[in-house]
């Protein structure tokens, strides 16, 4: 016997309604009896039946009605109504049904099929509430999933596109909905000013991709920030990711350093589609072939920071795309490739109109079935420095009050030489002095300047000559890399001093190295004529951003200082 | 009233009658059996009344209604003849046939008669004597 429930049975003739009532009774359930179609309605809105027997024909409101009426007030709920009829009829029994009866019985009853078909409803009920419940369970739960990927999107947006993907030099296309593809495109300045601009394309969609978007924003900007080299960030990038994405997940990446100062971008591509050098003085457009594995792939001791250095002149571009743009199909399923992307490219040779070009040539392609979630976009274009619209990092430090009398002595032998870049750790030191935090981004560009000075032109003795011929740049840093790995002995040593009172101080930083230094007085007769290239040492930067530039003995040690306030000590 | 005239009253019911149904109505009512006969006979009385009145008034859909809630009544009970002379005259109601269902009032009023008796018979106590 089935659970007992609430049964409706509604029927103007006393008869058979004694007759139903001992029927429905006997098989355990609750009677509720009504004597026409108005007591009907009222008896189901009071008692809310599980199942209604309705007698076709009554007085005051016939059947068809009332059933109509508890279809509309029931809503959602299924409640299965049995017509009583001694219509025969056929066209009058089919209009039972499609009147809202789920079924029919006609007279004379038959007990045991009125016990069945109300035991075959009542199930049909029950699986119709479950299934209600579980609606409205997934519904429930479908509300929550969009709202927390609200917020995940959030969370995702103020952390990866917190950066200056707003400057003036980027442009770039990414879906709203990026959360849920897995590309991330990070924009920052480091100390220096140079531009740091990675596009990222994870494995999967949804939470994974994100999730991994995280740790990879926070590194790339804190490191970013502090002033390590590509490579720094990326190897330091890759381990995290190896570390915490599942076997199978990586992210495909290409990484650039727009060097506005020197004119140069240095790339690392590891898995996506080829980037792209385009020349705006007309010279062909070079693709930036991916030389390595993504990241999270390989394990940090493996893992390889090598990069490729373009000279760009002002105007020139860089473009990153990820395979959502090559892979897009049109409506014959042909795939845009690479071919259409490097036509748009070559006969816009640089102009500022090819992004969008490619933006238009992509929807076309695309057509009806245009998926812009996928399409993931960059473009970076070399600018002189004075005319970047983007914000330097902001230092932040322990607390106001900082070191006000000290020195500190740090040298560097060959090994760390080869291996280390010292220049976040020191920044971090200088940059406990309170005074000094404003001229943060100067303060690391000189300290970068001295150092790589005084290694590659003093330890390893690299002349700076070679990179002012054709194919310089490339056979400069390759000297520079195989020199550095040969290297056995040398050393790199500086030497902070700083005073501080409340009306002023100073700090100067002395570098010497073990090279063979140069003739100074030359270069600074050379000096004179240079027109801000960048070759020679920097030393047209280094007089501009300091307070003073001395150098001693044959020229390898050097001292910048820098001074505040009055420029006291407060010991006079 | 003699004991003939019950044989005959009784064989004249079950003639009306389906036994099968009876037999049925009696399991499954068991001690409210008495009861439903009782309603059907009270109930039936009214009705052939109200389908008097209807066919005076020529109100065809109360005609057509109250011969078709009695003959559902008698289908129940296995008052074979008599539900078929009421879907008769439900019918004629229906296509507004008042002054034919006058003629089978007459009809109506002996064939209930005889039911409403024979149930009777088959009540364990009888409240009624059965009709002549």
């Amino acid at each position: 016997m089935s659970e007992p429930i609430r049964v409706l049975v509604a029927d103007d003739n006393r008869t058979d309604r004694l007759l139903l009532s001992k029927i429905v009774a006997l098989e355990g359930h609750q009677v509720i009896s009504a004597v026409d179609g108005v007591d009907a309605l009222e008896k189901f809105r009071a008692a809310r039946p599980q199942i209604v027997l309705l007698d076709a024909l009554m007085p005051k409101l016939d059947g068809f009605e009332v059933a109509r009426q508890i279809r509309r007030e029931a809503g959602d709920a299924f409640i299965p109504i049995i017509f009583l009829t001694s219509l025969t009829e056929a066209d009058e029994l089919a209009r039972c049904l499609t009147a809202g009866g789920d079924d029919f019985l006609s007279k004379p009853y038959n007990s045991l099929i009125l016990r069945a078909k109300i035991t075959a409803l009542d199930r049909m009920r029950q699986l119709h509430a479950t299934m209600q419940d579980q609606r409205d369970e997934i519904a429930q739960y479908n509300a929550r999933l969009l709202r927390e990927q609200e917020a995940a999107k959030d969370i995702f947006d103020s952390v990866a596109h917190s950066g200056c993907l707003a400057a003036n030099n980027i442009r770039h296309l990414i879906s709203p909905l990026a959360v849920f593809n897995g590309d991330v495109v990070l924009a920052a300045r480091n100390p220096a000013g140079s531009m740091y601009v990675l596009l990222g394309d994870f494995t999967g969609h949804g939470l994974t991709a994100s999730i991994g978007a995280m740790p990879l924003a926070e590194i790339f900007y804190g490191m970013t920030q502090k002033g390590f080299h590509l490579a720094d960030v990326l190897r330091e990038c890759n381990r995290k990711l190896k570390d915490i994405l599942p076997v199978g997940y990586f992210c495909c990446a290409t990484m650039v350093d727009f060097n506005f100062q020197k004119g140069t971008v240095e790339v690392w591509s590891g898995g996506l589609p080829d980037a792209y050098v385009t020349r705006s003085g007309g010279d062909p457009t070079v693709a930036v072939v991916s030389r390595h594995l993504p990241l999270g792939v390989i394990a940090t001791e493996k893992f390889d920071g090598s990069t490729e250095v373009y000279e760009l002149a002002p105007g020139d571009r860089l473009l990153m795309c990820t395979d959502g743009l090559l892979e897009s199909r049109n409506g014959d399923g042909e795939m845009f490739g690479s071919e259409r992307l490097m036509q748009i490219l070559e006969r816009h040779r640089g102009g500022d109109a090819c992004f969008e070009a490619l933006r238009t040539a992509a929807y076309a392609h695309m057509g009806e079935q245009r998926r812009e979630d996928d399409l993931t976009l960059v473009e970076v274009t070399m600018l002189d420095e004075h005319e970047i619209d983007a914000p330097m990092p902001n230092y932040v430090a322990s607390g106001q009050i900082g070191p006000r009398d000290w020195s500190l002595s740090f040298q560097l032998g060959p090994t760390s030489l080869k291996e280390f870049n010292p220049l976040p750790l020191l920044q971090h030191v200088l940059m406990e002095v309170p005074a000094l935090r404003i001229r943060g981004g100067v303060i690391f560009t000189v300290l970068s300047e001295l150092y790589t000075n005084a290694l590659d032109h003093g330890v390893i003795g690299l002349s700076s000559v070679v990179k002012s011929t054709a194919n310089g740049f490339a056979s400069y840093y390759q000297r520079r890399l195989d020199a550095l790995n040969a290297l056995v002995d040398g050393f790199v040593r500086f030497e902070f001093v700083s005073r501080a009172s409340d009306s002023g101080g100073y700090l100067k930083i002395r570098v010497i190295d073990s090279g063979r230094g140069f003739d100074v007085a030359a270069l600074h007769a050379r000096r004179a004529d240079e027109t801000g290239a960048y070759h020679g040492r920097g030393l047209n930067l280094l007089y501009q951003l300091c307070d003073s530039l001395t150098f001693e003995g044959c020229g390898n040690d050097v001292e910048a200082a820098f001074y505040w306030g009055d420029g006291s000590d407060g010991s006079a | 009233m003699t004991s003939k005239q019950r044989f005959i009253g009784a064989t004249a019911a079950m003639a009306r009658l389906d036994p099968t149904q009876i037999n049925a109505l009696r399991g499954l009512m068991c001690d409210d059996f008495d009861a439903l006969i009782d309603a059907f006979r009270t109930d039936s009385a009214a009705q052939l009344e109200a389908i008097v009145q209807a066919v005076a008034r020529c109100d065809s859909t109360g005609l057509r209604l109250q011969a078709h809630s009695l003959k559902g009544a008698c289908a129940n009970l296995g008052a074979d003849d008599l539900a078929e002379l009421c879907g008769r005259i439900e019918h004629l109601g229906r296509a507004g046939g008042c002054a034919e269902a006058e003629m089978l009032l007459g009809a109506l009023h002996i064939e209930l008669r005889a039911v409403s008796a024979a149930l009777a018979e088959l009540m364990s106590r009888s409240l009624f004597p059965p009709a002549d």
